[in-house]
C-alpha cells in the first residue's frame, strides 16, 4: 500500500472523511467519527512526523511528500 | 457593538455599527451572554476580523485552541514582517501563523523529526525577502522562548508571508510557487542557459510574475501598450516574444485566465533580460565572439 492508502485506512477509510485540506506541514482531516482513528497505526508510519486532534481536525504532519500524498488522497476520496 | 453568536465563555462573534463582523476574545466575554446583547468593551482583550478563507467559526476555533502567548509572539512577527515587507501583510496572516508557530513549538517539545517541506528549495530562491524576514522571526522565537527552531522552519513562515498577497488559502501560493519554478525551467530548457537564481533579473522577473498572478486573480488588466511597442519587440526579440506567449498559454490553460497581449509584452521583456543576463554570465560555447 502507498502511504496515502495506509493513512486513509488508518483514519477509518474514505467513508469516515468529511473533508480534507492541507497547509504546508499538515494534512487536515475533518472526520465523521474521530474515535475511529487507529492512532498506533498512524504513529507507526515512517512518513508521519506527528499526528494530533486539534481545532476539530485530525492533523497529520508528514516528514516528506506532503503534496504528493495530498494529491493521491484527493483522488482516493473522489 | 453587539453579540451575534457565543462560541464559548471567552470567544464571541460580534457585529459593529458599520456591520463588520469581529471575533472577540476576552475572559468571561461570552459567559451568560445572549445573542443581541451589547458587548462589554472593558472585557475585550483581542479582536480579529474574519477574512479571506477564514470563516468566523474557523477563527474562533483557532483562538480557542492557540495559547495567548503564541498569538502574542505571532503579533510581533506580523509587525516585523509588515515593517520589512509592506502593508499587504495584514492581520489576516496572524492566526494561520500562530497556528503554525504553536504546532512547530509542539513538534520541537515532543522531539518530532524535522519536516522536509515541499518546494523548500524553490521557496528559498523565489522569495528571498520573505525568507529573510522568516529567519528574523526564528530569532524572535528563540529570544522569546529560548527555543531555536530548525532553519528549515523559515520555509513555512515565508510561505505564510507570501500568501498574504492573496486573499485566499495557501493552495494558491503553493500552486504559484510550482508555476514560477516551471516558468524558469521553460526558459532554462528553451535557451539552454543556466539561470542564476540569486540574480537581480530573476528577482525582478519573479516579482513581476507575482503581480501578474495578483492582477489575474483580481481580474485587473494592465494599461494598454501601443501597438508599435508590440511590433518593435516582436521584431527585435521574436524568440523571446514566442516564449512569453508560451508562458501566457501555460497560465491561461491552468487557470482559465485571459492573459492579454500587454501581459505577453512585459513577459517578453523580462525573458529577454533573463536570457541576456544568463548569456553574459556564461557565453554559450557554440557562439563566436567578436575578438
Amino acid at each position: 500500500m502507498t502511504p496515502a492508502e495506509q493513512l486513509l485506512a488508518a483514519v477509518g477509510g474514505a467513508g469516515n472523511v468529511d473533508s480534507l485540506t492541507r497547509c504546508w506541514a499538515r494534512l487536515r482531516f475533518v472526520l465523521k467519527d474521530p474515535a475511529l482513528v487507529e492512532e498506533p497505526a498512524i504513529d507507526a508510519l515512517d512518513e508521519v512526523a506527528i499526528a494530533v486532534h486539534q481545532s476539530g481536525q485530525y492533523q497529520i504532519a508528514l516528514r516528506r511528500g506532503l503534496l504528493e500524498t495530498f494529491d493521491e488522497l484527493t483522488v482516493l476520496l473522489r | 457593538v453587539h453579540v451575534l453568536k457565543v462560541f464559548n465563555n471567552n470567544v464571541v462573534l460580534a457585529l459593529d455599527n458599520r456591520n463588520v463582523e469581529h471575533v472577540l476574545f476576552g475572559r468571561g466575554l461570552g459567559f451568560k451572554v445572549a445573542p443581541g446583547s451589547t458587548v462589554d468593551p472593558g472585557r475585550v482583550e483581542r479582536r480579529f476580523v474574519p477574512g479571506g478563507p477564514a470563516s468566523a467559526d474557523r477563527v474562533a476555533a483557532l483562538i480557542d485552541q492557540i495559547p495567548l502567548e503564541d498569538i502574542e509572539l505571532s503579533e510581533q512577527i506580523v509587525a516585523l514582517a509588515r515593517a520589512r515587507l509592506g502593508a499587504h501583510i495584514t492581520d489576516h496572516v496572524l492566526l494561520p501563523l500562530a497556528d503554525h508557530l504553536n504546532f512547530a513549538l509542539r513538534r520541537i517539545a515532543e522531539g518530532t523529526p524535522e519536516i522536509e517541506y515541499p518546494l523548500r528549495w524553490e521557496v528559498q530562491y523565489l522569495y528571498p525577502a520573505e525568507v529573510a524576514v522568516a529567519r528574523e522571526a526564528l530569532d524572535l522565537v528563540a529570544t522569546a522562548r529560548g527555543v531555536r527552531l530548525p532553519e528549515i522552519e523559515a520555509v513555512p513562515f515565508a510561505l505564510h508571508l507570501v500568501n498574504a498577497q492573496f486573499d485566499a488559502d495557501m493552495s494558491t501560493t503553493a500552486q504559484m510557487t510550482q508555476d514560477l519554478n516551471q516558468v524558469l525551467a521553460i526558459i532554462r530548457d528553451e535557451y539552454g542557459v543556466e539561470i542564476d537564481e540569486g540574480s537581480m533579473e530573476v528577482a525582478r522577473f519573479v516579482t513581476h510574475l507575482r503581480y501578474l498572478f495578483l492582477r489575474e486573480q483580481q481580474g485587473r488588466k494592465l494599461n494598454q501598450t501601443p501597438a508599435e511597442l508590440h511590433a518593435a519587440l516582436r521584431s527585435a526579440r521574436p524568440r523571446e516574444y514566442t516564449s512569453a506567449g508560451r508562458i501566457g498559454t501555460l497560465l491561461a490553460d491552468r487557470y482559465g485566465w485571459d492573459v492579454s497581449t500587454d501581459e505577453i509584452l512585459y513577459l517578453a521583456l523580462h525573458v529577454s533580460r533573463l536570457v541576456d543576463a544568463a548569456a553574459a554570465a556564461a557565453p554559450a560555447p557554440a557562439k563566436e565572439t567578436d575578438a
